[in-house]
């Protein structure tokens, strides 16, 4: 995990962002506990409360739980909300900013779609 | 929930007024930065908090109580600072020993975990450790203290990068497992900008920041782009500095207005702690004490 | 000071203290060793019988001069105030001085170091338990009043540098040794001059200097209580107003 202090996004979103990669990428799997607060922060050196912060950023979109007295777990079924959610995120935003740049250089609809087939192709 | 009060705290030392009346609150459970520049004050004001010197005006209230002369109060403050005010001839476990008799209590688990973690020798006497191991060992003994308000002036001096990595986790960790507040005074900006949630500065004998670090880098920017843009986007926007350079401009604000869409041309980026409190106090800076 | 005296931070702080005054006391001790035994080698003389009295007072000087400051930088740091550390200081100066006051008694009651610790005895007519307990009584006054005073220098010359405040260590041995010695000297050699001048007939009967008179440990005694009194006031004075600098 690296974290950018001058980035605009904020520290504990960096953080929630940082382990939802993890999770993506199956460095955290489903049903496994995740490093604890304490320890991030440790590993760190960062304050605990922004690690908690940044934590209870996943826990609200349903991707990590707490189990009492052992620790934090990634939610069975985690992965595919994150891809889920990124693909609707993909077709919200990129997809537009893609053809609001090609419409801004005068490419058009057929250029672009030529353009996509080829990326594939390659 | 206990918290220090700095009411119109001054200081002076001679004709030299050092602190003009400084207004600040800690409260328990923090890690607070404390920033200035050298001379403006940082170290004195510690020393009053600890009772080492008077205030010339003013008062630091523990919980409503005056700290200064009043032992209950002092036993709950503790500050590591650059003085070598131990024995010199003791050994370090030793100062461990005094530390809890003075204190009532002392962290010795967590003082052998940080003896071992920073290859301390228990054994061997103050005076004959290098500057960076006497930091190291008046370091762990401010972590192992039973007081809720730990202040640390100048906490990494002498100390190499692992030995400070190892020091910036260690306080991440003990702080996690038992909260109280610590207050660092620090140079190294860069080093405790996600240790800290929330900043004081020190400049001209006065506090002029108060602020968590999560409102400052949320709203704090550098602006860069032509002038006649950046300042269209900026509107009335106070800026800390603007540098320009032929017709750029790069403007420096804790108060961007993000709610605006950025024209086409101009880049708003993030400021880190250390960017900030630069273009903060770049004008000020103080006398020769510290 | 009655409920202070439970606490354990009384008892560290008193550790510390006396730790500090123990060098001092180790150190000073060891010079008057070396007279003591140099006595029991050599010729007694009445010179050498001031010199034992004077360590003594010089030790007690030193004692507040040195290591009560000396002390401050522990109870800073440890976060003792400065009451708390004036009285763990007053207890560990009075333990000092009673026992600086009973050896060095003590001493003089052996006949073969006869003339090094007896002079005060033997010039004041000390005989018997009663004299010996005066003895006792006149150097703990001393002591403490000596005690004081230097605690009392001790702080007043805090802001100095280190290297001057040692030199004033020398300085206040010379101050109080030197003209100790000259008077001997003077009086060894001129034994009429008391007799003779009026005003040192005054002033030797003021410090009850018995050459010529009548013995006055009474006033002695008197006189070093008052000056102990009247010191350990001044340092308490000072050392409540004492602050943290680069010295302590």
């Amino acid at each position: 995990m690296k974290f950018d202090a001058s980035s605009v996004v904020p520290l504990y979103q960096q953080i929630a962002d940082e382990f939802t990669a993890g999770i993506l990428s199956g460095a955290f799997a489903e049903d496994t506990q995740i490093p604890s607060t304490t320890e991030v922060a440790k590993t760190y050196a960062i304050n605990p409360a922004t690690v908690l912060k940044g934590m209870n950023v996943l826990v609200d979109l349903g991707l990590i739980e707490k189990r009492r007295g052992i620790g934090m777990f990634v939610v069975p079924g985690a992965q595919a909300k994150i891809k889920a959610k990124r693909k609707h995120d993909f077709y919200a935003e990129r997809i537009a900013d893609l053809v609001a740049a090609a419409k801004a250089l005068d490419i058009g609809k057929a250029e672009l779609i030529a353009a996509v087939e080829e990326g594939y192709g390659a | 929930m206990s918290k220090l009060e700095f009411k119109q705290v001054t200081r002076n030392f001679g004709a030299k007024k050092v602190l003009r009346g400084v207004n600040m609150t800690w409260e328990a459970g923090q890690l607070y930065g404390l920033l200035g520049r050298n001379g403006a004050g940082k170290s004195t004001l510690m020393k009053i908090v600890n009772n080492r010197l008077f205030p010339t005006a003013g008062k630091v209230l523990l919980d409503g109580k005056s700290v200064t002369e009043n032992g209950d109060a002092q036993n709950r403050i503790f500050l590591m600072s650059a003085a070598m005010l131990y024995p010199g001839d003791s050994r370090i476990a030793q100062l461990f020993t005094l530390t809890r008799e003075m204190y009532g209590s002392f962290d010795d688990q967590l003082a052998a975990h940080l003896v071992k973690a920073f290859g301390l020798d228990p054994h061997q006497r103050f005076r004959k450790l290098s500057t960076g191991y006497r930091t190291i060992a008046k370091l762990i003994i401010a972590l192992c203290v039973p007081c809720e308000f730990v202040m640390l002036d100048e906490p990494v001096l002498g100390l190499d990068a692992n030995n400070r990595e190892i020091f910036y986790q260690e306080l991440a960790d003990t702080f996690a497992s038992k909260p109280r507040t610590f207050i660092i005074a620090s140079h190294l900006i860069e080093e405790i900008e996600n240790l800290v949630t929330h900043v004081f500065v020190l400049d001209g004998g006065t506090i002029t920041l108060d602020e968590d670090v999560a409102d400052l880098t949320a709203k704090g920017r550098v602006v860069t782009g032509p002038t006649a843009l950046v300042y269209e986007w900026l509107g009335g926007t106070c800026t800390l500095r603007e540098v320009p350079l032929g017709g750029m401009l790069t403007a420096y604000t804790l108060d961007a207005p993000l709610e605006k869409p950025v024209p086409a041309g101009v880049t708003v980026g993030g400021m880190d702690l250390q960017q900030m409190y630069l273009e903060l106090t770049r004008d000020g800076g103080g006398a020769d004490d510290e | 000071m009655g409920v202070a005296l439970m606490t354990s931070k009384f008892q560290a702080m008193l550790k510390v203290q006396l730790q500090m005054m123990s060098i001092v006391m180790i150190g000073g001790l060891f010079g008057w060793g070396v007279l003591v035994v140099m006595s029991f080698l050599g010729d007694t003389s009445d010179a050498n019988g001031w010199s034992g009295e004077f360590i003594g007072l010089y030790i007690a000087a030193i004692l507040g001069y040195f290591a009560t400051p000396w002390a401050l930088g522990s109870a800073f740091q440890n976060g003792v105030s400065r009451k708390l550390y004036l009285q763990t200081a007053a207890v560990g100066l009075v333990a000092c001085s009673a026992v600086l006051a009973g050896l060095v008694t003590l001493v003089s009651l052996i006949p073969l170091f006869n003339g090094t610790g007896s002079f005060l005895a033997s010039v004041y007519h000390l005989t018997g338990p009663t004299g010996v307990l005066m003895s006792v009584l006149l150097r703990l006054m001393a002591y403490l009043a000596f005690s004081a005073l230097g605690a009392a220098l001790g702080f007043l010359s805090l802001p100095l540098s280190g290297k001057v405040r040692f030199a004033l260590v020398f300085g206040i041995y010379g101050l109080m040794v030197l003209p100790g010695l000259a008077l001997v000297l003077i009086m060894l050699a001129l034994p009429d001059l008391a007799t003779d001048s009026g005003v040192l007939q005054f002033l030797l009967a003021l410090i009850g200097l018995p050459l010529h008179g009548a013995p006055q440990p009474l006033l002695l005694l008197l006189i070093f209580t008052v000056l102990a009194v009247g010191f350990g006031y001044l340092a308490t004075r000072l050392g409540r107003r004492a602050e943290l600098n680069d010295r302590v």
